[in-house]
């Protein structure tokens, strides 16, 4: 769906940011112009559906968390909301609202070399009255951040006309999400920021995490046209889907291969959130071909860490060596879940924190039975300094019980002490056929994924092409707040301590809750569908 | 209760009234500060008065309970730094200002470290011996900390058993705590660490097992007839030697290193009359002649702890504890890791060329209102006035109370570079760092 706008009615607005001096080319020159990104708003309720209870409900309750900012933020954002205020003579939030709920498009131009980029903004308004002060209000807010930064602004609607004006090559998702009320495109093919990108993208990895997380995929999305994007929304929420086109086709092999699942792993349904669940996460990731092939898309620094990472690892697992004899046999999706849970009233605790898990498949059998020395191995190891330290020593603890192995750390508590924290978060073991899971909510976890894992799902197709899940991630905003809740007193507890006066901190947990339950329920899903790449981001609204 | 010779009551004259100045030079001595409010309460009281307000204290606050109320939530971080942080807010905010004193004191006194002890919770506990006998009879006090986990732990006392005593414990118990180096032969240690044998910890109490005692016949300080480790506590607290080495310890923290010779068998003298109670012999210190003596004033080196409460308390200052807590560990004094079993050594070694530094670092981070101590800016909510002028007479108002005289405050105006431009939180900051920062702000 394209947008017809009202000429005469169009504010438009040119900014140009960053030039070398005050006396640089003035924009009216003949100096080619290039679309890099483009954005095209349906408006009306997509944007206070989507934004009025989340980001503009957080501008309104900013005062809350003004005791964690430093001084000058706070400063600014008061000025800021007070200029527009003033100018617009109306108060901020229905100003933005009411902008927000026009047609509104945006283009970001690159132009000639010695230009840097300028944002053109139009959007349609009912008088041009309206449309100056809305343009005089934006113009004196551009000019006080340019001067902050010290660079300089030329504002010219004149030499923009044309870039707003000329049509935007057809795109993909454009076509397939129709009823989107947003589309946008960022172009990279050509383009300064693609260079500039590709430039940042080039050298690899520099931590382990990203290498685990994104492997060779940000040279692949640098390389790629660009990326697409529409957002829908519902009385459900809102749906956020980009496109990366080509990005599959020009990951490296090495990478592939780490996000690549075993035929039977892949084949698992949809990830969902479990009453009492604040989070949950699954990951494709084949850690031998990560450990065999990371120095493809890893800095030098990351491959020597990995190699500490592993020998120290190895200790834990019998001096196996983990690159052939456990890595290989481990299965290729990991599912990492956080659940709130209730405190049990005989235990004097101060604060009750969500539990963890994080459960994988096994796929030979030797190597279950190597995993339950895991949890013992490493409570000998923690053995010594606790004792040192006058702590409470712990021992592993280890029962069958409906076909369930399960082991867990036990500590002995003072009598008449509250119970460390650290307590709530000493790990446990349980495998069940072919299923490990280490966390500290085991007791379940373990039968719940051997019994998902049978619930076998046809993979889903887009025009055609299968679509395969690299990373899922649900969170419910809702069940975090709760979660937070049972553990105000701690949060309270950290934030006098480090920060913040009494009252204040009291009043910044009470914020925190609120702003995390606004969150909705969320998922995230990133999958590959034929050449493409492509990222899903959900909001729902909690009922 | 005999109080003569330096001990008798401080009597008010024309020429040495109990003026202002007399009144903050006590408050500093007793509680290191003297906020408007603590000036109020004292206001036309006679120094017997003072002493009495100071000793009995005022029952705890709001804020003070909600400080006191953390205290499991604490125990369950089991965090070093966040425990000290917090018995640091204990400090701040107690209504008791001189128990909270005492605390300090007593923790200089039976210099406990938690880089041995290894337990915030026996830390915490061995406080709460402090805050509850520190001003009560030293007998029992000694008692609680000799038999409290940290103390078992920190000088060995769950290795002193039957046949193989450990001596640790009986030597800095003389040395230390109660007598003195030179009134105990070695003789005495040695057979005093076999009655104080069979102490260990169980269940992270401190616990007396019969089966590791040794009950041999044992001979201290002359005496035969000691069986167990409080027999000799008994011996110990009812000496003459004892007596005389509390008085010294009392004078050397309230009136200052060179008190007059005579004043130690005069404190000693009231000490006994009290049967060591802390708070009665202290009552009868802070009103005496020795403590009043206007040649006492200004002599003693204010320790980090001094200089940090000082300024909080007085100003009405709220800081996070944590930051707090490291700061006064960067100026030398890391609250549960004291040096040494000796404590301290205090006074002129307070300030070093680093120390001194981290003084003006604390006096910055205050003034400039900014993190890691400050989220908001508090002295602009405590300084009334408006104007460089009226800011400086409100700074020097609060701090210097006792600057009365015209010359005074001439004097600390000249020394004192107030900011006379910027905004009124950087005037202040630069007033008030410059302020803190005079030589004469860090003795008392």
């Amino acid at each position: 769906m394209r947008i017809e706008h009202a000429r005469q009615r169009a504010m438009i607005l040119a900014i140009m940011c960053g030039l070398g001096s005050a006396t640089a080319v003035p924009c009216q020159t003949e100096a080619p112009q290039r679309v890099i990104a483009c954005l095209e708003s349906s408006g009306g309720v997509f944007a206070l559906d989507a934004m009025a209870d989340s980001i503009l409900a957080l501008l309104a309750d900013i005062e809350n968390f003004t005791p964690l900012f430093e001084r000058r933020t706070e400063a600014r954002l008061e000025f800021v909301r007070g200029l527009v205020a003033s100018h617009a003579r109306a108060p901020w939030r229905p100003l933005v609202e009411s902008l927000l709920s026009r047609s509104v498009r945006l283009w970001i131009v690159e132009r000639g070399p010695m230009r840097r980029t300028a944002v053109v903004l139009a959007a349609d308004l009912d008088d041009d009255r309206e449309a100056d002060r809305h343009a005089t209000t934006l113009k004196k807010l551009f000019r006080i951040e340019t001067a902050r930064r010290a660079s300089t602004l030329v504002f010219d609607s004149d030499g923009y006309e044309d870039a707003a004006s000329r049509p935007l090559p057809p795109r993909r998702t454009w076509s397939v999400d129709e009823a989107a009320c947003v589309h946008f495109a960022i172009d990279f093919e050509g383009s300064r920021l693609g260079a500039r990108l590709a430039r940042r993208a080039a050298p690899g990895a520099s931590t382990v995490g990203a290498a685990l997380a994104f492997a060779g995929m940000p040279r692949a999305i640098v390389a790629s046209r660009g990326i697409e994007g529409a957002l829908m929304n519902d009385a459900d929420g809102i749906r956020l889907r980009l496109v990366v086109a080509d990005a599959w086709r020009n990951l490296d092999a090495a990478s592939k291969r780490l996000f690549e699942a075993s035929d039977r792993d892949s084949r698992r349904g949809p990830l969902q959130l479990l009453p009492g669940d604040v989070l949950a996460v699954r990951s494709s990731r084949n850690l031998g071909a990560f450990v065999a092939d990371h120095s493809s898309y890893c800095l030098d620094g990351v491959r020597a860490a990995i190699q500490r990472g592993l020998s120290r690892l190895e200790l834990l697992f019998r001096n196996q060596d983990l690159e052939k004899d456990v890595l290989p046999f481990l299965g290729s999706v990991f599912e990492a879940r956080l659940r709130a849970r209730e405190s049990k009233k005989d235990q004097p605790h101060v604060g009750v924190l969500p539990a963890w898990s994080l459960s994988a498949r096994v796929l030979h059998e030797r190597l279950r039975y190597v995993f339950d020395s895991v949890l013992q191995i490493a409570a000998a190891i923690a053995r010594e300094p606790r004792e040192r330290q006058g702590r409470a020593v712990v021992r592993v603890e280890a029962r069958v019980r409906d076909d369930i192995h399960r082991s867990r750390w036990v500590a002995d508590v003072h009598h008449g002490l509250p119970v460390p924290i650290e307590f709530q978060f000493f790990p446990a073991y349980a495998r069940t056929g072919e299923f490990v899971c280490f966390g500290n909510i085991v007791e379940d976890c373990v039968a719940r994924v051997a019994r998902s894992a049978g619930d076998h799902e046809q993979s889903e197709t887009t025009a055609g092409k299968p679509r395969v899940t690299i990373d899922s991630l649900r969170f419910s905003g809702r069940v975090a707040a709760a979660a937070l809740a049972d553990a105000r007193e701690l949060i309270v507890l950290q934030l006098w301590l480090h920060r913040l006066p009494d009252e204040d901190a009291e009043r910044v947990a009470s914020a925190i809750e609120k702003l995390v339950a606004r969150l909705g329920h969320i998922a995230i899903d990133v999958d590959h569908v034929g050449d493409d790449l492509e990222v899903v981001l959900c909001r729902m609204i909690e009922r | 209760m005999t109080a003569a010779g330096w001990m008798r009551r401080f009597e008010p004259t024309r020429s040495r009234p109990f003026d202002l100045a007399a009144r903050v030079h006590v408050l500093r001595r007793a509680v290191f500060a003297h906020p408007t409010s603590w000036l109020r309460a004292t206001q036309n009281a006679s120094p017997s008065e003072v002493a009495a307000w100071l000793v009995n204290g005022e029952a705890p606050d709001s804020r003070e309970r909600r400080v006191l109320a953390r205290r499991d939530a604490i125990l369950a971080l089991d965090d070093v730094d966040a425990t000290a942080a917090w018995l640091w807010s204990r400090l701040l905010t107690a209504q008791h200002p001189l128990r909270a004193r005492m605390m300090l004191f007593w923790h200089d006194h039976f210099a406990t470290a938690i880089s041995k002890v290894r337990s915030c919770a026996w830390m915490v506990e061995q406080f709460d011996v402090f805050e509850r006998f520190g001003l009560g009879s030293f007998r029992d006090l000694l008692e609680r900390v000799s038999s409290g986990p940290a103390m078992l732990r920190w000088l060995d006392a769950e290795s002193n058993r039957r046949g193989n005593a450990n001596e640790n414990f009986a030597r800095e118990l003389f040395e230390l705590f109660t007598l003195g180096r030179g009134n105990y032969s070695e003789e005495d240690v040695r057979e005093a660490a076999r009655a104080f044998t069979g102490w260990r910890i169980l269940r992270g109490r401190g616990h007396f097992d019969e089966r590791l005692h040794d009950h041999g016949p044992k001979r201290v300080l002359g005496r035969d007839d000691i069986e167990r480790g409080h027999d000799v506590l008994n011996l110990i607290c009812g000496s003459q030697q004892h007596a005389r080495f509390i008085a010294e310890r009392l004078l050397r923290t309230f009136v200052g290193p060179d008190h007059p010779e005579g004043a130690i068998d005069d404190l000693a003298r009231v000490y006994r009359d009290a049967d060591g109670r802390i708070d009665r012999t202290l009552e009868v210190l802070l009103a005496s002649e020795v403590v009043h003596d206007p040649r006492a004033r200004n002599t003693r080196v204010r320790s980090p702890a001094a200089f940090a409460i000082w300024i909080l308390r007085t100003l009405g200052l709220e800081v996070a504890p944590v930051p707090l807590h490291r700061a006064v560990a960067r100026m030398g004094q890391e609250l549960l890791e004291p040096p040494d079993v000796s404590g301290w050594a205090g006074e002129e070694a307070w300030l070093s060329s680093a120390t001194w530094l981290a003084r003006v670092r604390f006096a910055t981070d205050l003034g400039r209102a900014a993190d890691p101590l400050f989220p908001t800016p508090p002295l602009g909510r405590c300084i009334r006035g408006h104007g460089p002028e009226r800011e400086l007479d409100a700074l020097i108002d609060l701090l210097f109370p006792e600057a009365t005289t015209m010359g005074e405050r001439v004097n600390l105006l000249a020394r004192a570079v107030g900011e006379v431009r910027g905004s009124r939180d950087v005037r202040l900051a630069g007033t008030f760092t410059s302020l803190v920062l005079l030589p004469r702000a860090h003795r008392f």
